[in-house]
């Protein structure tokens, strides 16, 4: 009977072993693909040797050569700089402590064109060759064609809780909650209600030229909701946002105390909150679920 | 036991190497930029090729002999960096780009596997060539070494 006791003692011990073995290996395949989706090292890659390669080329002729650029494929915004001793560098613009290194390409100019440095934060720019000299101008944002997880459902089921910037006494927040009303929708009243389906803290923010969106936890709902957003605001507003920031809430923030219990959960970070604006996140609401 | 710790081996080794060949991370430029190089050695402003002031164009395949020097070809072009080199030969002339020393120290690299490695490309096409007034033609020879790290 003892002897019996110690196999089946061994066994599990070693099924304990492999599945411990297993969790470890899974938990770092996840690790790793959570890194390598978060990490934009790929993209600064592939645009600076892109764009390197590109201007040495064109810096070889004779016309002038006109190019609209994007590296609207990065996982997340990248600055772009040209410096005059034909080097390109790319990095994140928002980096976090983790991940601030830079990707640097040196290219082959031709001598009788000058290259002008330039810093650009948009992810939409023009670069320019010509005879005198290599030129970058930034342009602005333009619509995007947003993913399409289905986020359908009616206004009368749909219950939003709006939170926005404590500085405007309330005034906002009132135009939300009333427009939002008047379509249909249900408005909660605090945070910690039961069943809210969004949750939306707009904020004002310094920066001029972008609108940020920071998600909690449905990327692809998120996504949508802000690329509709942002869309909105480009066809309002066109020609004045240059740059969009879309990333994790971060778990420390100040912002994770308005969701608590919602489906989707969104802080938006816009350069212009003003009466007129509202209607842009409105539509965006509207368009997200129909 | 062994066995099938053995085969739990091999699974966690076939979906590590599955997720790893889903990712991408590199970008294989190498004959993009050898082809670059090669092209702007001969097609560069105010280069080797012939340029014909009166209609603003560079004639492909003429040399200029009398510009086929070194200080002509650095002068045309700006690099900053170490990681490619050229020669070109032509008429029993060879000029570096963007110099012999340079060239030099890629060279025992080359064809050596891995990122210590130096890749190479060379082409030889016919070109006429004007020396003192004269067109005649030989064939001009072009190496570009492009070290990998």
């Amino acid at each position: 009977m003892r002897k019996k006791g110690g196999n089946s003692d061994n066994k599990l011990i070693f099924i304990g072993f492999i599945l411990g073995i297993v969790a470890l290996v899974i938990f770092l395949i996840f690790q790793f693909v959570s890194n390598a989706l978060d990490d934009t090292t790929y993209w600064r890659m592939y645009y600076s040797k892109d764009a390197g390669t590109m201007i040495s080329l064109a810096d070889s002729g004779r016309g002038v050569f006109d190019l609209s650029y994007n590296t609207i494929n990065a996982e997340k915004p990248l600055a772009f700089e040209l410096h005059n001793n034909s080097m390109i560098q790319i990095y994140d613009i928002y980096q976090n402590s983790r991940q601030k290194d830079d990707t640097t390409f040196r290219f082959i100019s031709d001598n009788h064109s000058e290259i002008e440095p330039s810093k650009i934060y948009s992810p939409y720019f023009n670069i320019q060759v010509t005879k005198k000299k290599v030129s970058l101008s930034t342009m602005p944002l333009r619509r995007d064609i947003c993913d399409t997880p289905s986020t359908k459902k009616t206004p009368a089921d749909t219950k939003i809780f709006i939170h926005t910037d404590i500085k405007d006494n309330g005034f906002l927040k009132f135009q939300f909650q009333k427009k939002l009303t008047d379509k249909g929708f249900i408005i909660a009243r605090s945070e910690n209600e039961e069943g809210i389906n969004l949750s939306l803290v707009i904020i004002k923010g310094s920066d001029d030229k972008s609108i940020s969106f920071f998600y909690k936890d449905n990327v692809r709902r998120s996504k949508k909701l802000s690329c509709i957003i942002t869309n909105n605001y480009i066809s309002s507003f066109p020609d004045t946002i240059y740059n969009s920031r879309f990333e994790k809430l971060n778990p420390n923030s100040d912002y994770n105390k308005y969701f608590v219990n919602s489906d989707d959960e969104l802080v938006i970070i816009t350069k212009n909150l003003e009466p007129d604006t509202v209607d842009n996140y409105i539509q965006g609401v509207m368009e997200y679920y129909e | 036991m062994i066995p099938k710790l053995i085969f739990l081996g091999i699974a966690i080794t076939v979906i590590v190497v599955f997720t790893m060949l889903f990712i991408v991370n590199k970008i294989d430029t190498e004959i993009l930029e050898l082809e670059v190089i090669y092209n702007k050695l001969l097609y560069s402003n105010n280069g080797i090729s012939y340029y014909d002031a009166d209609t603003d164009r560079t004639r492909l395949g003429i040399i200029d002999l009398d510009r086929f020097n070194q200080t002509i070809i650095n002068q045309s072009m700006i690099y900053d960096g170490s990681r490619y080199a050229a020669k070109l030969s032509l008429a029993n002339k060879v000029v570096y780009y963007p110099n012999q020393n340079l060239y030099d120290n890629l060279k025992p690299l080359e064809g050596l596997k891995g990122s210590s490695g130096v890749a190479s490309m060379e082409r030889g096409f016919k070109v006429g060539y004007i020396n003192n007034s004269v067109l005649s033609q030989s064939v001009l020879t072009i190496k570009v070494l492009r070290l990998r790290s």
